[in-house]
């Protein structure tokens, strides 16, 4: 824990459309930026055998995601010339319709930024330490797989 | 100092009321704590003692002394190591630090000299009496305390005791961890997602396994269903090798597939 503090991704329930537009905000001082690209994830409704999808009960074991988050961040800054990266994964219950992950890179030209963006979307999914329930409407659930 | 002039002395008299049992005997990843040590000091050379007042230290094959003065702590233990050893410098070693390496003895050694009357490693600031190396010079001032009831070793090393030096072990702190109460060898097994909900439990503490393999045997029999799933185990926060080592006191994860986003 020597050079710079280690972020957290994690929030506590949906990503707010006030939050993400505060945070595009927050950018406009960064004057050699020339590129945001952002990803959303939205909870889906998805109907599997008749029944609905009505939310996402996200669970993670910190202690060890933190580390491969710290890690992959890493990785991502030295594979792309990027200004800045925003990595906010929501935990707890998130209603389908509602923003569950918030993915934002800044570089000066659009290549760096969405590739990072693409690249760090897939690492999310793919690396950290977090699993999400799927809730029916009838109170019945399944464990959800990433594709 | 040289090697071919010291003894070497393993407490292991302790009454261990927190583990509930004779520490020494306690098993570590299949070997007696007491082995452990063994194992390391063996190849030194020196002449070995046990100081121990339970039976079961003589499966060992080293000399096995009881104490001299009965119930005086470790205090007595290096009184009776010191009047037993034929060498006039002994090198004190509790019998519950399984992790000790070669490296941090040899460099005890290497910092005492014959003129010294003891040599006590330190660490995190707190002096180390049963890491340590005295010389028979002590055994006046030890009897005297010995016989004031003063049975406290730090006082005696602060103040009785002739020729102490002080030897900063923070780089060893690791292999000089001592095991104290059973929950310090316990390995905690949690569990993550669909696994939790599998097994009934989010965590379990076990009797230290020696590695994932067993680890996996113990865990299929207990909860046969996890042979239904796909799972990744995780130790100390690290996705471990198929065949990995586990340290007592490790924390194991079982990961099912990740699912963020």
């Amino acid at each position: 824990m020597s050079e710079k503090k280690r972020k957290n991704p994690f929030v506590e329930g949906p990503i707010a459309p006030e939050f993400i537009a505060q945070l595009i905000a927050k950018h406009n001082t960064q004057l050699d930026a020339g590129a945001h690209s952002i990803f959303l994830g939205q909870v889906r409704a998805d109907e599997i055998d008749g029944k609905r999808v009505r939310a996402i009960e996200y669970t993670a074991y910190p202690e060890m995601a933190l580390e491969t988050y710290y890690h992959i961040r890493e990785a991502i800054f030295a594979k792309y010339p990027l200004n800045c990266l925003h990595v906010h994964q929501s935990l707890g219950t998130i209603k389908a319709g509602e923003i569950c992950l918030l993915v934002m890179t800044t570089s000066q030209h659009r290549a760096a930024a969405i590739a990072a963006c693409s690249e760090m979307v897939e690492l999310v999914k793919k690396e950290l330490q977090v699993w999400g329930k799927e809730l029916f409407e009838d109170d019945t659930h399944q464990w959800k797989t990433n594709q | 100092m040289d090697l071919n002039r010291l003894g070497i002395i393993i407490l292991a008299g302790g009454k261990s009321t927190r583990m509930g049992q004779d520490k020494g005997l306690l098993m570590v990843q299949n070997k007696p704590m007491l082995q452990h040590i063994l194992d390391v000091v063996a190849p030194l050379l020196c002449p070995i003692l046990i100081v121990a007042n339970q039976p079961g230290y003589q499966a060992f094959n080293y000399p096995v002394f009881e104490d001299i003065i009965p119930d005086c702590g470790p205090m007595g233990g290096i009184y009776t190591g010191l009047m037993h050893s034929e060498r006039s410098h002994i090198l004190v070693l509790a019998c519950d630090m399984p992790f000790v390496q070669e490296d941090a003895i040899l460099h005890l050694v290497a910092q005492h000299s014959e003129n010294q009357g003891v040599t006590v490693g330190k660490l995190g600031g707190q002096l180390e009496p049963l890491f340590a190396i005295y010389s028979k010079d002590c055994l006046p001032s030890l009897e005297v305390a010995l016989h004031n009831g003063a049975y406290k070793l730090q006082d005696y090393l602060k103040c009785e005791a002739p020729g102490v030096q002080v030897l900063n072990l923070d780089v060893y702190q690791e292999s000089l961890r001592n095991l104290n109460t059973p929950s310090d060898l316990q390995q905690k097994i949690r569990f993550f997602g669909k696994l939790a909900e599998a097994t009934g439990c989010s965590t379990l503490d076990i009797e230290p396994l020696p590695d994932t393999q067993s680890l996996l045997a113990m865990l299929y029999v207990r909860f046969p269903l996890l042979q239904d799933h796909t799972f990744a185990i995780a130790v100390d926060k690290t996705v471990a090798d198929p065949d990995q080592n586990l340290r007592p006191g490790a924390e194991i994860a079982l990961l099912p597939p990740y699912a963020g986003g």
